[in-house]
């Protein structure tokens, strides 16, 4: 059964960076016209296995054989060659160049010397007829919608013969009806034999055009299924482990009953009808897949975004908050997502990062307290056991984790009520984790209410009193820590009502 | 060895501008022995009174992650306006200037609301301003010097304290002043934070369009104040005085380690910058240079300053 028809075979590919394994002999079979869909929750691999296949990155060990042939590795001039078309969520195209440019980049039309921009816009015009999107193909790219945008894209790869078509979470910008006519191109193509990988977040997805799912986690292949044979339940039940672990540290102090933060009807970019609050003394974390938009929301209290609607109670009085600014006053701060360019001012020393909060507070008249800025410096690199030369180094020389406590050590210094967390342990190693677990208990202990947003799952249940649940800028649910399921809330993350309902539990 | 071959860098990055400048005046003094004599130095000073006081308000906005282009413009332009008010509308001389200079600071705000608030790159909307200064300079003086300057206000430009020029004594105040801003208060400090990364000092909670805002507000007012000294020195407002003046400032600055990416440099080492500028500009004259041959030469000292800036601010904005 060695010689199989398939387009495409995966055989015991691993790949390791610096010592962390992301894919562990990963094995993935598709036929010509089946459309397989490869799941996961974040960091199970999905990306790496892609690259692999469009030959961004080479494998240390496996094969990958395309078209009968075996490959030890590809590279992206070997992968365009072969007819593998990767469709990745940021676009590859020309804002400014037109429809029929873009589709048309990169190719030489035989036997002119000239650009013939009849010819082309007539042939581009051919390929999306079969697609029976109406496009003006004379008109400059940037002036379309992100989901004419991807079809574009896909265009593309039909200009030359493709074999093997590859979607990178391709509906996570589109509305409904854009989804629609993506799945219909989709079907499309199947029918002309076209493989197609389907990378998504959205579970009720794969049923709606895949023939066969992929499940991974932590970088090994869990399973293969036929969609037709499987269910949601499922195929949650796959995506995430079912051992926690004992890595959080447990909590001695308990939350304090009175409310410190009540958000009312808030809403923004794509958000609206938000309503939670938060305790004294409460780790209350965020839960949500990509494109939930907690880190929207979270910015929206904070001030850094604009709110279209809402209130905010902060210790009983209405607080209004414009700017990040009006935040801190009130004792609120947050420690953004991007580390490098929202925390930290990576070109300067350690102290001028450290005091960048309370600089206002450091200031008497026009003039800075510099014997004050080295005490409260000194107090915070000592607490949070910063690791560093002295304190006029630059936070550009430390780790991914030191930087972190660095922001961290910033909101602090400030003396705040309520910290916002956004993705406190991306880019952090597995020690300066946990450092960061213990810092956010020893501070909720004391009395600080917490926001927490992280996509590991289990770190928010591992650190959360409570959590609230988010799907497409919706809450969905809710749990006390008595309450908490993994399952049960990856079920409500994944919870999309524009798609419908999906099954039932 | 490593330490000693850091410790080398770090000593050639913050003093090597002065070595520079020692060099510069050791080749001028072997050249010609009417370069090295206190009459020269003092000559040197006074000439580069101009631009080192555009140089401190450049700093500010370079500092800060903005440049601004009109400086020189507003050299004739505020000199054209404030020669005028004294000589044909009969306003006092010290109100007039007091006027010009309230003049200079308005247009450097209006710079920085633009810029700040209209989202629209420093480069384009100060080119914009200069080209408006520069017409206005010359429909307000018919495109011809304004002479007739009361003996109070030429004093300015040309007196002297002791042996000392005046101007110079006036430069030494800004200088101070500057380094005060610089390295001593809040403000100083944001135009840092404000240039290195303007969401991270956003989301820290400072005003981060208000800073900027300042910073060309300031750089306006110093550039006035130039103005002013200038117009006394050469005894009339000028309508093309001003003319070039933007890039020799600009050169000071990067010369001096100022980063023409925002957030990195010292004040004391703009000044530097100003120095050898004047002592280019001063020991080429002596040495018979033509002018045309200088302006070539300033070039490429600004093309090797960004240069040098470029390569070194390399490391942390990644490749």
């Amino acid at each position: 059964m060695n010689q199989t028809n398939n387009i495409l075979s995966v055989k015991d590919v691993s790949k390791s960076y610096g010592g962390v394994t992301v894919l562990h002999d990963v094995f993935l079979d598709i036929k010509p016209g089946e459309v397989h869909a490869v799941i996961g929750a974040n960091g199970a691999g999905k990306s790496t296995l892609i690259k692999t296949i469009s030959g961004a990155i080479v494998p240390d060990k496996g094969i990958i054989n395309f078209d009968g042939q075996d490959y030890t590795f590809m590279t992206p001039e070997r992968s365009d060659s072969l007819g593998i078309k990767v469709v990745y969520q940021e676009f590859n195209l020309v804002p400014s160049l037109s429809v029929a440019e873009n589709i048309f980049l990169g190719e030489r039309i035989e036997g002119k010397k000239l650009v013939d921009f009849k010819y082309l816009e007539r042939r581009a015009k051919e390929i999306l007829d079969t697609f029976e999107v109406d496009i003006d193909v004379s008109m400059p790219v940037k002036f379309l919608s992100v989901a004419y945008k991807q079809i574009v894209e896909i265009a593309k790869g039909m200009t030359k013969n493709i074999k093997l078509l590859v979607l990178d979470e391709p509906t996570a910008p589109l509305t409904n009806k854009e989804v629609d006519v993506l799945y219909k191109i989709i079907r499309k193509l199947k029918n002309d034999g076209i493989a197609i990988i389907y990378i998504s977040h959205r579970l009720e997805e794969v049923f709606e055009v895949c023939d066969n799912v992929t499940v991974l986690r932590d970088g090994h292949k869990i399973i293969t299924l036929e969609a037709k044979k499987t269910t949601r339940r499922e195929l949650i039940n796959y995506m995430i482990d079912a051992d926690l672990g004992d890595e959080f540290p447990e909590r001695i102090g308990k939350r304090q009953e009175d409310i410190l933060l009540d958000v009312k009807d808030l809403a923004g970019k794509g958000f609206n009808n938000i309503n939670f609050s938060v305790r004294r003394g409460e780790v209350l974390g965020i839960a949500g897949l990509v494109g939930a938009k907690r880190t929207e929301i979270v910015r929206a209290i904070y001030g850094a975004d604009k709110k279209a609607n809402g209130s905010l109670t902060f210790e009983g009085k209405e607080v209004v908050i414009k700017n990040p600014s009006d935040a801190i006053s009130n004792g609120i701060v947050m420690v953004p997502e991007e580390r490098k360019s929202e925390g930290l001012i990576l070109n300067h020393s350690i102290k001028m990062n450290l005091s960048l909060m309370v600089l206002k507070r450091l200031t008497k008249g026009i003039v800075l307290d510099f014997a004050r800025e080295s005490k409260i410096v000194d107090q915070y690199k000592d607490a949070l056991s910063i690791k560093m030369r002295s304190t006029n180094q630059s936070a550009y020389t430390l780790s991914g984790g030191n930087q972190q406590k660095i922001v961290i050590s910033k909101c602090l210094a400030s003396d705040p009520k309520l910290i916002i967390l956004d993705e406190p342990t991306r880019g952090v190693d597995v020690g300066t984790k946990k450092e960061v677990y213990s810092i956010v208990n020893k501070y909720a202990d004391e009395g600080l209410g917490v926001i927490l947003i992280s996509s590991e799952l289990d770190e928010v249940i591992g650190l959360s009193d409570r959590i609230v649940v988010l799907a497409e800028g919706k809450i969905t649910a809710e749990f006390e820590r008595e309450d908490f399921d993994k399952q049960e809330i990856l079920y409500y993350a994944s919870l999309s009502d524009s798609r419908g309902v999906v099954e039932n539990p | 060895m490593i330490t000693k071959n850091i410790d080398f860098k770090v000593l050639f990055r913050k003093y090597g501008i002065i070595l520079v400048l020692f060099v510069l005046v050791a080749i001028f003094s072997i050249g010609n022995p009417v370069f090295f004599t206190a009459g020269n130095m003092i000559t040197i000073m006074r000439q580069i009174v101009v631009v080192a006081i555009m140089t401190i308000g450049m700093t500010f906005v370079l500092i800060s992650g903005g440049i601004d282009l009109s400086v020189g413009t507003q050299l004739s332009f505020i000199g054209v306006v404030t020669a005028k008010m004294f000589t044909q509308m009969g306003i006092n001389p010290f109100v007039a200037c007091v006027i010009g200079i309230l003049l200079g600071t308005t247009i450097g705000a209006l710079n920085g609301l633009f810029i700040a608030n209209v989202k629209v790159s420093p480069l384009i909307a100060t080119l914009a301003m200069q080209q408006i200064l520069k017409g206005l300079g010359y429909v307000i003086s018919k495109g011809r010097p304004i002479y007739g300057l009361p003996d109070a206000v030429r004093f300015i430009g040309q007196g002297h304290i002791g042996f000392i020029p005046f101007p110079v004594i006036l430069m030494v105040i800004f200088i101070l002043f500057g380094m005060f801003i610089l390295n001593k208060t809040y403000l100083g400090r944001s135009f840092y934070v404000v240039g290195s990364s303007e969401e991270t000092g956003r989301l820290s909670g400072l005003k981060t369009k208000k800073i900027s805002i300042i910073a060309y507000t300031m750089c306006g007012m110093l550039s006035a104040v130039a103005a002013i000294i200038m117009m006394a020195r050469i005894n009339s407002g000028s309508p093309t005085v001003g003319v070039g003046y933007e890039m020799d400032v600009l050169t000071a600055a990067v010369l001096g380690g100022v980063s023409i990416s925002g957030g990195e440099g010292q004040m004391y080492g703009a000044i530097i910058g100003a120095l050898i500028i004047g002592v280019l500009s001063n020991g080429l004259i002596i040495m018979n240079v033509s002018e045309w041959y200088q302006m070539i030469i300033k070039g490429l000292v600004l093309v090797l300053a960004i240069g040098f800036d470029s390569f070194r601010s390399r490391h942390y904005h990644g490749n």
